[in-house]
C-alpha cells in the first residue's frame, strides 16, 4: 500500500480553468464547476509541479530550493489533498498509509509546528459570474442592484419580469 | 475617528456623508500611482481651482467633512457601499499597499479583487468568443464601455465586469442576434447588443468630422437621413469612421474613438442615475488618458443641451474623484469654466452613492408603499429614494443641467412613473397568482413527507 502511495504521480488538470498567476498566489476558476479557488504560494508551487512525472517527494525537493527553507513531503501531501478534493488534478490520489484517515487539521497543526514553509492553502471564493456585475439584469435575473435590461421587462420586487 | 457618519453628519445627511466617504476612498484610485492613504482628505478638497465652483452647498459640505484620513471604521462603513456599487476591487485598490489591508473589511475588499481578476479573464474570453462568432457571420461590432474603457486602468480586474456592449450596424442587427442565438444554450456570455448607437446617442449627434471621407458618407446618406433607421446608420457610420482597433491578446477589438467613448461614458453615467462610483471614475479615466489629439469640440458635440450635460459630467470627476481635465492638453478651446457644474448635482451623485440603490430598484412606487405599509420609516426611506434622483429625472425630460431647481423636474418624472401604476399592479398581482399556485401545487408534495 505505501509502495503505490510512493508511486504516485500527481498532475494538474488544466482543461476548463481560467488561471490567473499573481505574485504570491494563484487564482483558479473551474468553468465546468462554476468554483473559483485561490492557492496561497505553497499550495500553487506545489500545483504547477503537478507534472505527471514528479513524485511528491521530488515536488517537495523542487519546492525546498523554491522557496530556500525546509519542505517536508508531507506538506506536498497536505497540498495534494486540497488539490484533489477541488478538482485540480487530472486523477485522485492516494494517500500514504500514514496520512490516510488523519483529519486535514490535525495534519495542518502538526505539519505547521515542523514545516519552514507557509502550508499551502487553497480557499474557495464566491465565483464570479458575469450577472453579478453586469449594468443590467435580464428576465428573472435580479434586479435589486442593477436596472433590468431594455426589452427584459421591468423590476418587480428584485426580480426582472 | 469617524464613529459613525450617522453622528457625525447628523441623519438627514448621513447618504450624503457615506458618499463623501466613498468619493474620498476612490480619489484618483485609476491612476498608476495612487497618493498614501494618510494624504487622503476630502475629495472637495480643491475649491481654489478655477473649475471648482461648486456653490455654497458644496462649501457647507466640505466644513462637515472629516478631516481624518481614510481608517478601518471608514472603511467599514463605506465597504458594503463599495460591494453593492461593484467598486469593491477600486476599494482594494486604494488599501492595498496600506496597513487597512489587513484589516476585516480589507479582507472582503481583498476577495472582491480576486473575483475581480478572475472575472476580467473570464469576460475577455467572452468577447474573444463572441467576437469570433460574430465576424464569422461577416459583422463587424464596436465594443463600448466595459473592457473598452477597463483596458486603460492599471489593472483590468479593477472594472467590473458585466454585459459585454456592442453596438451593431442597424441593418445587421437581426443577422447578430441569430449569430449569436448559440449563446443562450452556455452559461455566461451576456451580451447586451445595441441597434447602432441609438441608445448612447439618444440625445443629438456627436459634431460632424469635417474631412473629405465624411462628407461623402455625408451626402451618400443624406437621401435616407429621414426616420429613425436612416438616422442610426447614419451615426454607425459617422463612428465606426472614427473607430479604432486595439489588440486584446490577439484579438483584434473594435471601440471608439476616444471623443466618443468619453461621450458614451458620460450619458450612460447620466442616464443610469450616476449611482456607481466606478462610472465616475471611467470618464475620470477616459479624460486622463486622452489623446494628445483629442477633439473636445467633437466630443462635447454641437447640441448645447447635450455639450451642457458632458461638460457637468467632466466636471462631477473633477470635483468628486480628483479628475485632471488640463492634463494631457487643453489645447483645443475649452475652457475651464465649461466644465462648472450645477450646485445640486454633487450632492445629489454623493446621495446616490451612500445609498448605493440602482436605478430599477427605486423605479416602482407600489411594492414599496405595499411592503412597507406598517414600517413608516422603512416606507418613508424608500418613497425618499424614489422620489430623490435628479439626475435621471434631468436626463429623461432633458433638462439643462443648470441652477434651476430640479423638484419640478423630480416631480414630472414621478408623475411619469405613477403612470405605470397599473401595470405595477396587474404584475404584482400576476406574481402573487404565481406564488400561490405553486404553494397549491407544492402543499400535497409537502404533505406525503
Amino acid at each position: 500500500m505505501k509502495q503505490i502511495a510512493l508511486r504516485v504521480l500527481p498532475k494538474m488538470r488544466r482543461q476548463d480553468l481560467v488561471i490567473d498567476e499573481m505574485p504570491d498566489e494563484v487564482l483558479v476558476y473551474d468553468l465546468e464547476r462554476h468554483k473559483a479557488h485561490c492557492l496561497n504560494l505553497t499550495a500553487a508551487l506545489v500545483w504547477k509541479n503537478c507534472d505527471g512525472r514528479t513524485t511528491p517527494r521530488d515536488i517537495a525537493r523542487r519546492l525546498e530550493k523554491e522557496l530556500q527553507a525546509a519542505c517536508p513531503e508531507d506538506v506536498v501531501w497536505l497540498a495534494l489533498r486540497q488539490l484533489e478534493s477541488l478538482h485540480l488534478l487530472e486523477q485522485s490520489i492516494t494517500l500514504p498509509g500514514r496520512l490516510a484517515g488523519i483529519p486535514r487539521r490535525q495534519m495542518m497543526r502538526t505539519l505547521g509546528l515542523a514545516a519552514a514553509v507557509a502550508l499551502p492553502v487553497v480557499i474557495s471564493i464566491v465565483s464570479p459570474t458575469a450577472a453579478d456585475a453586469a449594468t443590467c439584469a435580464n428576465l428573472g435575473q435580479s434586479c435589486v442592484a442593477k436596472p433590468c435590461c431594455s426589452g427584459q421587462g421591468i423590476c418587480n420586487g428584485s426580480v426582472c419580469v | 475617528m469617524i464613529t459613525s457618519p450617522k453622528r457625525s453628519f447628523g441623519e438627514t445627511h448621513s447618504e450624503q456623508a457615506l458618499g463623501i466617504l466613498v468619493a474620498g476612498a476612490l480619489h484618483g484610485v485609476w491612476r498608476k500611482s495612487l497618493p498614501a492613504i494618510s494624504n487622503l482628505k476630502s475629495p472637495i478638497s480643491d475649491v481654489s481651482s478655477p473649475i471648482s465652483d461648486l456653490g455654497s452647498q458644496i462649501s457647507d459640505l466640505r466644513s462637515q467633512m472629516p478631516e481624518e484620513s481614510l481608517s478601518e471604521e471608514t472603511l467599514s462603513l463605506i465597504t458594503p457601499l463599495l460591494y453593492a456599487s461593484g467598486s469593491a476591487a477600486l476599494g482594494w485598490w486604494r488599501i492595498r499597499n496600506s496597513e487597512l489591508a489587513g484589516s476585516a473589511p480589507g479582507v472582503l475588499l481583498h476577495d472582491a479583487y480576486r473575483r475581480s481578476r478572475l472575472n476580467a479573464l473570464i469576460h475577455e474570453r467572452e468577447i474573444k468568443h463572441v467576437l469570433s462568432l460574430l465576424r464569422a457571420a461577416g459583422i463587424e461590432p464596436i465594443l463600448v464601455k466595459g473592457w473598452a474603457i477597463a483596458r486603460h486602468y492599471p489593472d483590468h480586474a479593477l472594472r467590473p465586469y458585466g454585459d459585454i456592449d456592442l453596438c451593431i450596424r442597424p441593418d445587421q442587427f437581426s443577422q447578430a442576434e441569430a449569430a449569436l442565438k448559440c449563446l443562450e444554450t452556455i452559461d455566461g456570455h451576456y451580451v447586451d447588443l445595441h441597434h447602432g448607437f441609438g441608445k448612447f446617442t439618444w440625445h443629438g449627434r456627436p459634431a460632424r468630422v469635417r474631412t473629405k471621407e465624411s462628407t461623402v458618407n455625408r451626402v451618400e446618406y443624406s437621401a435616407r437621413r429621414h426616420g429613425q433607421d436612416a438616422h442610426a446608420t447614419f451615426v454607425w457610420h459617422e463612428l465606426f469612421e472614427r473607430s479604432q482597433i486595439v489588440m486584446l491578446g490577439e484579438t483584434s477589438v473594435r471601440v471608439l474613438s476616444a471623443e466618443d467613448h468619453l461621450r458614451v461614458l458620460c450619458l450612460h453615467l447620466l442616464r443610469s442615475g450616476a449611482w456607481r462610483p466606478v462610472w465616475l471614475c471611467d470618464i475620470a479615466l477616459a479624460v486622463e488618458s486622452r489623446p494628445a489629439n483629442f477633439d473636445w469640440a467633437r466630443c462635447l458635440g454641437t447640441d448645447p443641451l447635450v455639450a451642457k450635460w458632458l461638460s457637468c459630467t467632466i466636471g462631477l470627476a473633477h470635483q468628486l474623484l480628483g479628475a485632471d481635465v488640463n492634463a494631457p492638453n487643453n489645447k483645443f478651446g475649452i475652457r475651464n469654466s465649461q466644465f462648472a457644474i450645477p450646485h445640486w448635482l454633487a450632492p445629489a451623485v454623493l446621495r446616490q452613492w451612500g445609498r448605493a440603490k440602482g436605478p430599477s430598484e427605486t423605479e416602482m412606487l407600489l411594492p414599496a408603499l405595499i411592503r412597507n405599509i406598517g414600517l413608516p420609516s422603512v416606507m418613508f426611506r424608500e418613497l425618499r429614494a424614489r422620489w430623490d434622483r435628479p439626475v435621471v429625472a434631468s436626463f429623461k425630460l432633458r433638462a439643462p443641467l443648470n441652477n434651476f431647481p430640479r423638484a419640478p423636474y423630480q416631480l414630472a418624472d414621478l408623475l411619469l412613473r405613477s403612470a405605470q401604476l397599473p401595470a405595477q399592479s396587474a404584475l404584482m398581482l400576476r406574481e402573487q397568482l404565481k406564488r400561490f399556485r405553486f404553494e397549491s401545487f407544492r402543499r400535497p408534495a409537502a404533505s406525503e413527507h
